[in-house]
């Protein structure tokens, strides 16, 4: 058992190495750097300074290295806990990324709470009463919610509130507060712009849930065992609930735990983009375009290593909760 | 049993290794704010009557004696600054926008130079200085007096000790990477010129030959001034030949430490300084109390107490809340021309103004930069060259091919289909509003420019091919290079100022050219580094553009191919990098070719002391530019922008110019008289 999760903990560690190295190689690969990008927006506007000072800039972001011994200097320094700094911020990527993640992960443990306590039931609803009338409005909308790109609707939805509901949007907190230290006040003024993002996440997260948990209840409930239970005499209640969901749930087991990790890292980052969320997820995508290495390497390291944390997770749990699940 | 209980136990452990694992940093500590001035202030003596009145925040750190009154604080040559429209009352915060961590557009609002364009941008007047700078008679010495008095925002005097710490422990310190001496601060021979620093207030500035451009150069935009802001006595602190720590170590601190956009504290010398900054969310900057300008009635300035500038990424977002009337006054949101009509339709719901005379300076917008120095490698080898890329080159050089191009451009319909009617069907020029063309002669200069063959004509167009000898030899109905060989314009689609804009232009301008005959390849290169790679390389024959400039002077790139490969050469990349490098790299103009004839105008023009004059020797150039072109070739123009600002703004003035950045808009309108009647 132990030795099991010391083999795990060991693959996670040079998995992370040679995550590290390739990703930042990756982000190396297009033509030119962070610089060609800073100079081609300030050439736009006619800032010909820049382009004379362009030793300064490649001195100060220390560009005039060579790749490996940026790679190494960064990642000797990351095991210290110092990611770097950050080009575009011009400050270190662990201040920039700390002021975040936790509101990221507030975000993403309040969207998969949402989404877990939607997806379950309507899932096993639309399972037990397959074809029924509800199911088949359950059908249309997770399709509809499968389909719709999320920002999309974070686009209609903002233009909705703004222009019908009269209300501001954009951020989590209003401007009034958002400098002020916490307080019940702030409190509930990040309630209130919570519900955007939460219903833009419930919509398109609870979608896929819903049609996995749905196929899944409903192999399950075909197999001998449930006949076995209702030929018993059992409530149709308990044989759905405390008999076949409980086999049916395995797979989203996987899900909640290898996917929602990694996205209290860096959630729907393009959502978060258009609705202006001060969240780990559109540093990393203006990152990566801009080709700010620090930053955009940090978060990919941390995605990785929450992805596999959430998946060792996910083994042990499946584990412990299925008795035919060996860990060899 | 025993079994899973351990297994749960291990998930346990795993979940809080993770929860220990990604504690995350705590926060900076935040800045210090100025403590409250006490409620209950004992009745002090009568004060002096002073003819300076001073913000009631201000007044009660007097008060409480954390701040000298304001005649000292105000320097012995105080600027007064005539407002706009009236006298305004102090108070509020002006709340703002930016799409970027960098702000360039909002340090714009901040712009306080030595040398500043005047608020009509007909010229220019000083700013920190108290006079205009002198030239001795051979134009080789500058000298430059500042204000005397004026002080930091922290209190401490500003003198050319600052300015002399700057050159010497900076600029010319080569252990200082990220300082380095300035482009404008070189001798022919590259050297550093010599400066002198005879007192506090005077500034010398010596080059081996006569040097006109210079003071103008710092009058341009944030950048030319900003890396020559700093406080001596605040970077000794941090600088190795002083307090700081010995070394790399040092300089790494005090590159840290530099940077007054994002060092909360870092004295400055603009009316709001630095107080609160959050990476990628906000920054907030405070009034300076020191701050050297009064209105004519001896209040100082600025008006609004503080500036909180918000980082909003998404531009749809932006304009959405920019039309539910959430930030005071915004000049730059980044917004379109197209915006206009859906801002004005939320105007009175969202209770702004967009206010009137706010234009693009767009001398072109969209417009085509046909590259005179057109070939098909980077690493340009004449021997390996084809002979169908020369002919390409040479008819790309044809004065009559140009014509025809841009006869055969509908501007009427790039104006009514592109753009939906805002803004001028013209040729290309530069910027309409340039004091170049601002006397009654130089209207005339700038009216035959903006409209030599602009007019829509397909016949002339095919004429004006005919006779460039781009004509249809194999009798497909397509032309064809004069020596019979089949022919497709390229024309590069790229992202420079509006990619919407240019991708609707083009297919316009696509079909125009068919019904002349020309086969046409639209290269799309939006969203890749390899539309700005090509072009500064001259590596394309046609490339979509934003043209605008007000100061061929202290930016002579639209004009005068004296630009290298890499510093945005326009039409002439390969005989700029000649003129640039001195002949080593490059390609040089042929004798009476149009690149040897504006490189000898623009020569002329920098030892040209009389203003006047340089305005004439532009006209020249111009003169070139319609004899032997167009080089480039403009669609439309003169667009106007969005200014959005709440109907309680004041003193927003209704003229300026946003596309270009160089004259410091609206800085250039002393933002500091704003106030807002709320």
């Amino acid at each position: 058992m132990l030795s099991y999760i010391a083999r795990r903990v060991l693959y996670m560690v040079i998995m992370v190495i040679l995550v590290s190295f390739v990703s930042f190689l990756i982000i190396e690969l297009p033509p030119g750097d962070y610089l060609t990008v800073k100079l081609q927006q300030l050439q736009a506007r006619g800032d010909l300074s820049a382009q004379m000072r362009i030793n300064e800039y490649r001195a100060r972001y220390k560009l005039d290295q060579p790749i490996l011994t940026r790679y190494w200097n960064w990642i000797t320094h990351f095991v210290t806990g110092d990611f770097g700094e950050s080009f575009e911020y011009e400050r270190p990527v662990a201040e920039i990324i700390g002021q975040r993640a936790a509101l990221s992960a507030v975000l993403a443990l309040a969207s998969i709470t949402i989404v877990w306590c939607l997806a379950i039931p309507i899932g096993v609803y639309s399972a037990t009463h397959q074809y029924s009338i509800g199911d088949q409005i359950v059908t249309t909308l997770s399709f509809l919610g499968l389909g719709m790109p999320g920002f999309l609707l974070a686009l209609l939805v903002l233009f909705f509130a703004m222009m019908v509901l009269k209300v501001e949007v954009g951020g989590l907190f209003s401007r009034e507060l958002a400098d002020a230290p916490w307080s019940w006040a702030k409190v509930v003024d990040l309630l209130k712009h919570l519900w955007i993002p939460a219903l833009i996440s419930s919509v398109t997260g609870t979608a896929g849930l819903v049609r996995i948990m749905r196929g899944n209840l409903l192999e399950t409930l075909g197999q001998p065992f449930v006949e076995a239970a209702r030929a018993r005499g059992l409530k149709q209640g308990k044989v759905t609930w405390k008999h076949a969901v409980r086999v049916a749930i395995n797979p989203l087991i996987v899900i909640l735990t290898s996917e929602a990790l990694p996205s209290i890292v860096a959630g729907d980052a393009l959502v978060a983009t258009v609705l202006n969320l001060p969240t780990v997820g559109p540093l990393f995508v203006r990152a990566l375009i801009s080709q700010d290495m620090f930053l955009a390497g940090t978060v990919l390291v941390f995605i990785v290593l929450m992805t596999m944390i959430g998946t060792l997770i996910g083994d042990l749990t499946l584990a412990a909760l299925d008795p035919r699940i060996r860990l060899e | 049993m025993k079994k899973r209980m351990s297994l749960l136990f291990s998930v346990l452990v795993i979940f809080a290794l993770v929860v220990t694992g990604c504690k995350t940093p705590v926060p900076t500590a935040a800045p210090t704010t100025q403590a409250p001035a006490a409620t209950a202030v004992p009745k002090t003596e009568e004060p002096a009557v002073s003819k300076y009145k001073e913000a009631p925040m201000l007044a009660e750190l007097v008060k409480a004696g954390k701040l000298p009154p304001v005649e000292e604080r105000l320097p012995v040559d105080v600027q007064v600054v005539e407002v706009v429209d009236s006298i305004g009352k102090y108070g509020g915060t002006w709340n703002d926008v930016t799409w970027w961590e960098g702000a360039g557009n909002i340090k714009m609002e901040l712009y306080d130079p030595p040398v500043r364009w005047k608020a009509d941008l007909t010229g220019y007047e000083p700013g920190l200085l108290i006079e205009m700078p002198t030239w001795t008679d051979d134009g080789k010495t500058i000298t430059m007096r500042f204000r005397k008095g004026i002080k930091w925002s922290d209190g401490e005097p500003f003198t050319t000790a600052d300015l002399k710490f700057w050159w010497e422990d900076l600029a010319k310190n080569e252990d200082y990477k990220t300082v380095s001496v300035p482009w404008w601060a070189r001798n022919s021979d590259g050297t550093p010129i010599t400066m002198e620093f005879p007192d506090d207030y005077t500034w010398v500035l010596k080059f081996d030959k006569a040097q006109y451009i210079m003071p103008y150069v710092l009058a341009q935009g944030f950048w030319e001034w900003e890396p020559l802001m700093k406080p001596a006595h605040f970077l000794k602190k941090y600088h190795p030949n002083y307090e700081g720590k010995k070394g790399e170590e040092g300089y790494t601190e005090l590159d840290l430490m530099d940077r007054w956009f994002d060092t909360p504290g870092y004295p400055c010398l603009m009316a709001w300084c630095l107080k609160e900054y959050k990476a990628g969310e906000y920054r907030i900057l405070e009034r300076n109390p020191y701050y050297w300008k009064v209105d004519p009635e001896g209040n100082q300035l600025p008006y609004i107490d503080s500036i909180r500038v918000e980082v909003v990424e998404d531009s749809e977002v932006r304009l959405l809340q920019v039309a539910q009337g959430r930030y005071d006054c915004n000049f730059r949101y980044n917004g379109s021309p197209m915006d206009i009509p859906f801002l004005n339709e939320n105007a009175e719901k969202g209770g702004y103004r967009l206010v009137p005379g706010w234009m693009n300076g767009a001398g072109a917008w969209p417009g085509l930069i046909v590259n005179q120095d057109y070939h098909k490698d980077m690493e340009y080898d004449p021997a390996k060259e084809s002979e169908e890329d020369k002919e390409i080159r040479e008819l790309l050089r044809n004065h009559d091919f140009l014509v025809g191009l841009s006869y055969a451009m509908d501007r009427q319909r790039v104006v009514d289909v592109v753009w939906g009617g805002i803004g001028e069907p013209k040729n290309f020029t530069i910027s309409p509003q340039s004091p170049h063309f601002a006397s009654p002669e130089g209207k005339k200069v700038y009216e035959e420019w903006a409209n030599a063959y602009a007019e829509y004509s397909p016949e002339k167009a095919k004429e004006a091919f005919d006779k460039a000898g781009f004509k249809d030899a194999d009798g497909d109905g397509i032309r064809d290079l004069p020596s019979g060989k089949p022919f497709t314009l390229i024309i590069q689609l790229n992202d420079w100022s509006d990619p919407k804009i240019n991708t609707n232009f083009v297919e316009v301008y696509k079909k125009n050219l068919e019904d002349v005959g020309v086969k046409v390849l639209i290269d799309n290169a939006i969203g890749t580094p390899d539309g700005g790679t090509n072009r500064d390389n001259g590596l394309f024959m046609l490339a979509t553009t934003h043209a605008s400039e007000l100061d061929l002077w202290t930016y002579p790139d639209w004009v005068f191919p004296v630009r290298g490969v890499g510093e945005g050469t326009r039409a002439f990349p390969q005989q700029g990098q000649y003129f640039k490098t001195g002949g080593e790299k490059g390609w040089a103009p042929e004798p009476g070719s149009p690149a040897a004839l504006l490189q000898e105008i623009y020569r002329k023009g920098l030892q040209e002391p009389s203003e006047e004059k340089r305005n004439e020797i532009v006209w020249e150039a111009v003169r070139v530019y319609i004899d032997k072109g167009p080089f480039i070739i403009g669609a439309a123009g003169d667009q106007p922008m969005p200014v959005v600002c709440k109907n309680y703004f004041k003193n927003v003035p209704e003229y300026g110019v946003l596309g270009p950045w160089a004259p410091g808009t609206p800085g250039n309108t002393h933002p500091e008289q704003y106030w807002m009647d709320k």
